[in-house]
């Protein structure tokens, strides 16, 4: 597994215990081979943000 | 069925000023953790749509002259429920993985089509014609996995989601298909 898909795996699991839905985010798991670059980074930054977001909310952090 | 947090019974009430109730700590917690999660879902929804949008204009762009078949199958894969039933923020994510794959199916199916015999409504009416199912999403992919490896990937990985969410597949399979049919000017090409 290559660093950005190990990172987007840490992230799932981030999200899964912040109450996320398990199915979607399998979907991106799955697909993520299949995207370029940017569009990779595209949306690890959207599960960053909400991971963060999240944690956030739940007086995580 | 039983909320989750029916059971919880440390859930904290508002406290109530005798004519309307002010939300708890816990019940604020709960809207900010629902609105992230839509607002995240509703980004990802569409830059979904963005990735598969690129993928049917990749394989469809230059089949048909003058005809701009991503653009007429991802509109009629993302257009509304035949209902015209409103889908909740949360639903959106699921509903544009769906219809992606029915857009993305639609190119790949087109792309099989002799050129000569599509124009703007036959076209239409072909694609109109078709049963999609998960399972048949998932023999197109398995078709174009040689010409079209990336997209038939996504396709595959997207019948799986499909199946795990029939009903709204069911949904959004009637509403192509009407969007399809609906009369739309005659066209044709020579070859």
């Amino acid at each position: 597994m290559n660093f950005d898909k190990e990172k987007l795996a840490d992230l799932i699991k981030r999200l899964l215990n912040l109450g996320e839905d398990e199915r979607e985010l399998r979907l991106w798991l799955e697909i993520f081979e299949d995207l370029d670059s940017q569009e990779q980074k595209e949306i690890l930054a959207n599960l960053e943000k909400e991971a963060a977001e999240l944690e956030k909310a739940a007086g995580n952090k | 069925m039983r909320s989750p947090f029916e059971s919880f019974s440390a859930k904290p009430q508002g406290a109530t000023t005798g004519r309307e109730q002010v939300p708890s700590k816990y019940e604020l917690k709960q809207a900010e953790t629902e609105r992230v999660m839509e607002d995240a879902r509703g980004q990802r929804a569409e830059f979904f749509k963005k990735v598969i949008t690129s993928r049917t204009a990749d394989i469809a762009g230059n089949l048909v002259p003058g005809l701009d078949i991503a653009k007429m199958t991802t509109e009629a894969a993302f257009g509304k429920t035949s209902s015209g039933e409103k889908l909740g923020a949360r639903q959106r994510m699921s509903y544009a993985a769906i219809a992606g794959g029915i857009g993305l199916a639609y190119a790949l199916e087109l792309s099989g089509m002799s050129a000569g015999a599509v124009t703007a409504r036959s076209a239409a009416a072909a694609l109109a014609g078709m049963e999609f199912s998960p399972e048949i999403l998932k023999g197109v992919a398995e078709k174009a996995k040689e010409k079209y490896p990336k997209a038939a990937h996504i396709l595959e990985r997207v019948s799986d989601f499909a199946a795990d969410k029939r009903e709204i597949f069911t949904k959004i399979g009637r509403g192509v298909k009407e969007t399809l049919r609906q009369p739309r000017p005659e066209t044709s090409y020579e070859f």
